[in-house]
């Protein structure tokens, strides 16, 4: 049920754009306050919010940024409500920010030198490979990729003593 | 005397002329290889002078350098004697790239 307040800003909406034959995504706010003052018509400032809500949510659909899904909160009526539509202001693409293994490879450098050489290169490899999974649009198998990164380059830090030590011990019956 | 699984990366890495990153080699090995233990097992062969690393800067392609491991003279003497040694023809499944 719309209330008396969103009831006035559609109605405004249409008659603006019958007027100017165009979408109020299209136009500038100035444009509609003009309107509104040209034809007597007073608008409280809840409805002119209202309106700046709904005419920067067409704009932003005009431009192919997707919509959040309604949110239960937003089909209430009085202050803060909407047509029953999610505000533009929270709309976002779909999609994942990228599992970035930089910081990994900045800590890597605190390592010494072969022990830095090992992990940079693990580091180097997973990070590709998030690369060419994100690319793909397979997001949650990038993420658990950076989460193998982390473990493989643990990994090799802790595998390092023992490496040594069998170094070590190759020499000793080497002789 | 090197392992089998360093003969086996120093195998591979004879099949790739071009170098190969320890990924990769981890994959061409169906299995045999692990992601945890490549790298430390590169990183020894390279201490031995076996195989030699070389770091490719972030491409447009990838955000963070890469590196490539590519096998010496050395290594290709080390895998030829490990063959001999045990028996095994010197060049692995597939013929030499």
């Amino acid at each position: 049920m719309k209330s008396w307040l969103e009831m006035q800003a559609e109605s405004f909406i249409a008659q603006v754009e019958q007027a100017y034959s165009k979408s109020i995504g299209d136009m500038s706010s100035e444009s509609l306050w003009n309107y509104a003052e040209y034809n007597g018509i007073e608008l409280s400032s809840e409805v002119q919010r209202l309106i700046v809500s709904e005419q920067v949510r067409r704009h932003m659909r005009a431009i192919g940024l997707q919509e959040a899904p309604p949110r239960p909160s937003q089909h209430a009526s009085g202050p803060g409500a909407t047509f029953g539509l999610p505000l533009a202001t929270q709309s976002a693409p779909n999609t994942p920010p990228k599992p970035d293994l930089s910081g990994l490879l900045a800590k890597a450098d605190f390592l010494p030198l072969d022990l830095r050489k090992r992990v940079r290169a693990s580091i180097g490899d997973h990070s590709a490979e998030i690369d060419d999974l994100y690319r793909a649009g397979k997001y949650k198998a990038a993420r658990v990729t950076k989460w193998w990164a982390v473990v493989t380059a643990v990994y090799i830090c802790l595998r390092m003593p023992i490496d040594a030590a069998f170094d070590r011990l190759t020499k000793a019956f080497g002789r | 005397m090197i392992s089998t699984t360093e003969a086996l990366i120093l195998g591979l890495l004879i099949q790739k002329a071009r170098g190969a990153y320890g990924s990769e080699l981890v994959h061409m090995s169906a299995g045999k290889l692990k992601r945890g233990s490549v790298y430390s097992l590169l990183g020894r062969l390279e201490k031995s002078g076996l195989v030699k690393s070389e770091e490719e800067p972030a491409s447009a392609s990838y955000a963070l350098p890469r590196t490539i491991y590519r096998i010496t003279g050395d290594g290709v003497n080390a895998r030829a004697e490990f063959a001999s040694y045990v028996g095994l023809a010197v060049e692995p499944a597939g013929g030499a790239a």
